[in-house]
């Protein structure tokens, strides 16, 4: 399931999929994996993304119209 | 944050490694049962590998226990019997088709060694399984 809340919330805040990376140290590839729906985080990933973001857990990543 | 390290390279290179320690661990077995039974190869000839077989399956079983994850929650006594049963059953048929070993009284003492040694084996861990369980419960209850 395509992660599109997570792409959206990045682009909201002008980032690149290897800027996010940076920022929580993972590789860019994973982030790609995690935004088309490809790999599942674990929470820790999850909860630093969140802070990169400034979203919460609901809105990235729970269940909604925007993921597919 | 950038102290964390990419948790999906770290996992796929586990399974990966996991697989080539199972592959690893097959050839070895492999080899000593074709150096035994089809070579009927001398112990000398083959101690490294059953060596490092031995060693292995050790060190496993020892991580499993310290973890608490050696046995099933729910295993009990029965279950232990049932399974070294089969397995020593399993053992027999392998001695006497591919083995070739055709005398009841050494096919039975291999049985009974085969069985014995699964079910003490089993049965320590399992003991030290269901303590290191507990110990956990413990922690969870204390917070």
């Amino acid at each position: 399931m395509r992660n599109k809340k997570l792409r959206m919330a990045r682009l909201e805040k002008d980032m690149t999929q290897e800027d996010l990376a940076d920022a929580v140290g993972v590789t860019r590839q994973t982030i790609g994996l995690i935004e088309a729906g490809n790999y599942n985080p674990t929470l820790k990933l999850c909860i630093s993304i969140c802070k990169v973001l400034d979203k919460t857990l609901d809105e990235l990543f729970w269940g909604g119209e925007n993921n597919e | 944050m950038n102290n964390i390290k990419d948790e999906r390279i770290i996992m796929e290179k586990w399974k990966i490694e996991s697989n080539a320690y199972k592959l690893v661990l097959s050839i070895l077995v492999t080899t000593v049962l074709i150096q035994q039974f089809f070579l009927n190869s001398d112990l000398k000839e083959y101690a490294g590998e059953l060596i490092a077989i031995i060693l292995a399956t050790a060190y496993q079983a020892y991580c499993h226990v310290k973890k608490g994850i050696g046995t099933g929650e729910k295993e009990n006594l029965k279950e232990i019997l049932t399974s070294s049963v089969f397995v020593s059953l399993g053992g027999a048929t392998f001695l006497f088709f591919i083995g070739g070993m055709t005398k009841p009284k050494e096919i039975i003492i291999n049985v009974a060694i085969i069985f014995i040694l699964n079910f003490v084996v089993r049965y320590v861990i399992d003991f030290f399984t269901k303590k290191k369980q507990t110990e956990i419960d413990k922690l969870i209850d204390e917070d």
